[in-house]
């Protein structure tokens, strides 16, 4: 299936407050963590 | 999710499969914005306090309301209509999980299920579930090929003809 994006602006999320944000960012954290542990088993 | 709970304002959003909150996080971000709140379901303890623990650091606990035990006991016990719906628990719970919450659905509420096209090990019931909406004659979807595949539904039921 082709997708055609021409006249797509991309847009960004307005920012997170910083409470919320520290959050996601130790999710990130701890995803990448358990994802390096699976590629090692 | 955030995007769409936040343009549709919805209110009431329900998340069956809480696991370690991160959906919950977002979700929950959502409602602070739409001044609703978030439903949330797991059957596992562990994962509810960890889930629970960062929604309170997040500044985002007042939004959300967390229920422990079976989904689909959980789902029978609903006590309110709802208006966005993240599917995801084990994927043979899909379906059963879906006949449970599908009569709650408020008109145009959008259902979010995960997993559609990975892990490759849940394509069955992944099937089965999408059948099973598509067959729904108040229910509109479509498969989003992004992240782990996504089945994204809408009720109809209720709408104006000029709504759907």
């Amino acid at each position: 299936m082709l997708y055609d994006n021409r006249g797509f602006e991309e847009g960004q999320m307005a920012p997170m407050d910083r409470a919320v944000q520290q959050v996601l960012d130790e999710y990130e954290v701890r995803s990448a963590a358990e994802e390096k542990r699976w590629h090692e088993l | 999710m955030n995007l769409l709970i936040k343009e549709a304002e919805s209110k009431v959003i329900l998340e069956v499969g809480t696991s370690y909150g991160y959906s919950t996080l977002w979700l929950a971000e959502a409602a602070r914005e739409t001044q609703g709140r978030v439903i949330t379901l797991e059957l596992h303890a562990g994962k509810q306090q960890y889930a629970r623990e960062r929604m309170q650091r997040a500044g985002l606990a007042d939004f959300v309301d967390f229920r422990l035990g079976d989904a689909t006991q959980s789902l029978a016990d609903l006590e309110t209509p709802v208006d966005f719906v993240l599917l995801d628990l084990w994927k043979d719970l899909y379906v059963p999980c879906f006949k449970l919450f599908h009569p709650k659905l408020n008109p145009g509420a959008i259902v979010v299920a995960d997993n559609m096209l990975f892990p490759e090990s849940s394509r069955t019931h992944a099937s089965a579930y999408r059948q099973h909406v598509r067959s729904q004659a108040d229910m509109q979807s479509m498969l989003l090929p992004v992240g782990s595949g996504l089945e994204v539904s809408r009720c109809t039921r209720g709408l104006s003809a000029v709504e759907v």
